[in-house]
């Protein structure tokens, strides 16, 4: 298969079950270079599935997983390190170590992944926290920090290596307004000015509209939509409005019906 | 990456052609420790021909900078093509470096 130039990844009906239970149910979705791609859905759609595979961390019952030319589906873990370094991570939870400075955090894939000095290193760290307003707290230790100000580190952690491609999950979970803004701007910014690939896995509506290019919506393991942030705002599809307006009746059923709950009652 | 290195009157100009990234900058870092060994003091550095920089190219100027000033010399980068100048942008780099369009503006902001 050869991959479409204007995408880093393509993935073609992608399946993982656990057990009987299909959480991806065949998922085909591009993701086009150095743009930003939000992937939306209410909990349980599969989303932080989706992600996981994307990244090599789980691999599939059935499909494939192109990046950058290279179906990952399959690869062994040595060859997915590899192709890992093309890209920059930043975990809901932050992820940083607490033994370390917030310095030694953010060199820390650049003192395992490369030979520079230390006095270029040092250099590095300080525009990388430059970048995520952060100057001045390389001595500073996580404990010290504000859960924001840690989001921010991650990020300068997760872009030291100028990766191709990063992947925020829920980047804006837990922030004050400001902050999540701020992670939002910086978002924009490193896809627009420096033609990093974002993929930010969200149910966060404002933060999705405000930096997708593009929006793929999943549900029960399937992608229900994509569009640009304006089709999917004018989507017709029920679901996709219920979605979006964050309404508790509609075309998603919160609760089972009625039989539907009986039957699972009655059943040995 | 291709380094040419050539004195005109007293300056110091560098014209680099390739990609400046973590395999190749450190030998333009080994060529700059002769600026700062003879502490050089007017030095031009052409990108026209490097289609991009990474963060370690990113600070192997910065080091050049700090080294450069700390004995009252002058850096001017020249020719940036629009892909090089974002990354000194979005670092806010670009107000801290002398950045000039032309060779020849760079020459005469050198020799000010």
């Amino acid at each position: 298969m050869s991959l479409n130039p204007e995408n880093i990844v393509e993935i073609k009906g992608l399946v993982k079950r656990f057990d009987d239970r299909a959480v991806l149910d065949g998922i085909d979705l591009e993701i086009p270079a150095g743009k930003t791609t939000v992937i939306m859905g209410g909990s349980g759609c599969g989303k932080s599935t989706l992600l996981r595979h994307i990244i090599g961390l789980l691999k599939p019952t059935e499909g494939e997983i192109w990046i950058d030319g290279e179906n990952v589906a399959g690869m062994k873990e040595k060859d997915m390190n590899r192709v890992r370094r093309k890209f920059g991570m930043l975990f809901q939870g932050s992820a940083l170590f607490n033994s370390m400075t917030v310095g030694d955090n953010v060199a820390l894939p650049l003192r395992e992944h490369t030979d520079l000095p230390n006095e270029i290193i040092r250099i590095i760290v300080k525009v990388k926290l430059e970048l995520v307003g952060l100057t001045g707290f390389e001595s500073f230790m996580p404990y010290q920090i504000s859960g924001g100000m840690k989001k921010r580190v991650a990020l300068a952690r997760a872009i030291a290596l100028d990766p191709k491609m990063v992947f925020y999950d829920e980047p804006g979970a837990g922030l004050d307004p400001i902050t999540a803004s701020m992670i939002d701007q910086l978002i924009h910014d490193l896809s627009r000015k420096l033609k990093i690939t974002s993929v930010v896995v969200t149910h966060e509506m404002k933060s999705a509209f405000r930096i997708a290019d593009k929006v793929v919506i999943l549900h029960k393991g399937k992608v229900l939509e994509v569009g640009t942030a304006h089709e999917i705002q004018n989507s017709k599809n029920p679901y996709v409005q219920q979605f979006i307006k964050g309404e508790p009746e509609g075309a998603i059923p919160f609760y089972q019906t009625s039989d539907a709950y009986l039957k699972g009652l009655l059943e040995t | 990456m291709k380094i040419n290195q050539k004195k005109q009157n007293e300056i110091e100009l560098f014209e680099l052609d390739g990609e400046l990234d973590f395999h190749t900058s450190p030998e333009l870092r080994d060529k700059f420790q002769e600026v700062f060994q003879k502490q050089l003091r007017k030095v031009v550095v052409n990108l026209k021909k490097v289609s991009y920089i990474d963060s370690s190219g990113l600070a192997t100027f910065v080091e050049a900078l700090q080294k450069i000033k700390r004995y009252n010399g002058k850096l001017v980068l020249t020719d940036l093509v629009p892909a090089v100048r974002s990354v000194f942008e979005i670092a806010k780099l670009d107000k801290v470096f002398s950045l000039a369009n032309t060779e020849v503006e760079a020459l005469q902001l050198v020799a000010q």
